[in-house]
């Protein structure tokens, strides 16, 4: 003879159509004579139901399908360079010098052409990161250190990085013709390892600038112009604005939605000055945003606990 | 159908990938950590490509999937690697980071959804313990026997732990229900 609890646990084992044979058979026999357990059933149906309901539609962020895609190619790659090994060995001897040169261009070149991709790889990703942590942070997520002194958020940077890092906030960022303001950092992981966000503010946008190792992330690709002996890569992803640029053993990548107007000036984030005018009128290479947050300089840099 | 029989496992490409949401869903449950998150179920793609010969006609994947995904959290853990484990028994702290790993995801999704809210609410103030045993049953709908293979534990336990981790949530839908719209927001 079964007692209430007995009951209960099958008829949570019956929602769960873990309830088998026999056993089924005798709860659907008693279910049809006691009231009691019917009206258990229907509430944990409903229980099961609300709860099954409320499942958060969680989706893998896009870059890592990417991730896992590419590796799941690779053992394809490793196939292929297999039968070229057992092929090999069918070559007719005075061929062979031939077929050894043209093998080690084919490796020399699928060395090159694997190095490249993987630095494309290596800067979709962090753009991609940085897109992700820009949108991420106009959810009101908070800032780990909230500060608008350069020297405070460096300092708070410089302790928890793998990497030498630097605040990129000298040149036509560091005076008072900036729009924006510092508004503080957050840690973040890229690749891995621990990334620098900074976020500064304007009085209708903000900024987000993902800094990381080169080893790490790289810049490519993009609209490249050239200014103070550095590389910026610009592009746009949809509504956001996306600049990235290496310097010195760091990748940064600058995501911002500010509207950039026509001709993609400094005066959207900087108050234009006459000499700083004469300077962008002189070059044919305009950057949408010429030196964005170019780097502190080496003697800036020293006091920082590096 | 509840699980996919292994077919052609062959098929490289597609190996798996269908289960990538809900292993990422389950990884950020375990870490409490998008980027930790995605690292595990990056680490789990590769492990899984690599003893994939090992599957037989009749593996679960995606039990076996999440086995993979656990275990190797459980490593990562004895190493030291990642901070959070599943060691608070019963207790009403450790759901607001779940809470907080899952709003951002749902935020967009829920937005009206008031009692999908609170159910969510309620499952971040369980216990890891529970949580874990409610996401595999409730949201990935494992049998008890996949669970016991997940968790590492006799069915027994699975049984019993998920009929506590339900009872719990019982009292704490009580309590929330009573909550005004949006509670728990506040910090976001």
């Amino acid at each position: 003879m079964k007692n209430h609890d007995d009951y209960s646990i099958m008829i949570q084992l019956f929602i769960d159509d873990e309830l088998k044979g026999q056993e089924r058979e005798y709860l659907i026999c008693h279910l049809k004579d006691c009231a009691s357990c019917q009206e258990e059933l229907e509430e944990a149906k409903v229980f099961s139901t609300r709860v099954r309901g409320a499942r958060p539609k969680i989706e893998a962020p896009p870059a890592l399908c990417k991730k896992i895609l590419s590796q799941m190619s690779n053992p394809i790659n490793q196939a292929t360079s297999n039968l070229l090994v057992q092929k090999r060995s069918a070559v007719r001897p005075h061929w062979r010098p031939l077929a050894a040169a043209a093998t080690l261009l084919i490796a020399v070149g699928g060395v090159l052409f694997t190095s490249h991709l993987r630095r494309e790889l290596r800067a979709g990703n962090f753009v991609d990161a940085a897109v992700a942590e820009h949108r991420g942070s106009g959810d009101g997520r908070p800032l780990d250190v909230q500060s608008s002194s350069p020297d405070v958020v460096a300092a708070w940077f410089a302790q928890r990085v793998s990497f030498p890092f630097r605040m990129p906030n000298a040149g036509i960022a560091a005076d008072d013709r900036a729009k924006y303001t510092l508004a503080g950092g957050r840690l973040v992981k890229f690749g891995g390892e621990p990334a620098a966000l900074l976020e500064f503010r304007m009085p209708s946008n903000r900024i987000s600038l993902l800094v990381s190792s080169d080893k790490l992330a790289a810049a490519i690709g993009g609209k490249v112009t050239r200014s103070a002996g550095l590389s910026f890569h610009a592009k746009d992803l949809g509504e956001l604005h996306v600049a990235t640029w290496d310097n010195k053993g760091l990748t940064y990548a600058l995501i911002t939605s500010a509207a950039m107007g026509s001709n993609r000036s400094c005066s959207t984030c900087h108050r234009e000055s006459p000499a700083a005018t004469a300077t962008l009128k002189r070059s044919h290479e305009r950057f949408w945003n010429a030196q964005p947050l170019p780097e502190i300089s080496d003697n800036q840099g020293n006091h920082f606990p590096y | 159908m509840m699980f996919q029989r292994v077919g052609r496992i062959s098929e490289n490409e597609a190996f798996g990938i269908k289960y990538m949401d809900a292993l990422y869903g389950y990884a950020l449950m375990l870490t409490r950590n998008s980027f930790e998150a995605e690292d595990l179920v990056q680490e789990t793609y590769v492990r899984a490509l690599e003893a994939q010969h090992r599957l037989r006609e009749d593996s679960n994947i995606k039990g076996w999937f999440f086995t993979i995904l656990r275990n190797i959290w459980l490593n990562q853990i004895r190493k030291g690697k990642s901070g959070p484990q599943l060691v608070d028994v019963d207790g009403e702290e450790g759901g607001a980071d779940l809470l907080q790993a899952h709003a951002l995801n749902s935020q967009e999704i829920l937005i009206g959804k008031e009692d999908a809210e609170q159910v969510q609410f309620a499952i971040g103030r369980l216990s890891a313990e529970f949580r874990e045993v409610i996401l595999l049953r409730e949201f990935e709908e494992l049998s008890y026997q996949k669970i016991a293979v997940v968790l590492n534990c006799p069915l027994g336990t699975v049984m019993s732990r998920l009929g506590r981790a339900r009872a719990k949530l019982r009292t704490l839908l009580g309590e929330t229900s009573c909550r005004p719209p949006g509670y728990g927001k506040a910090s976001r």
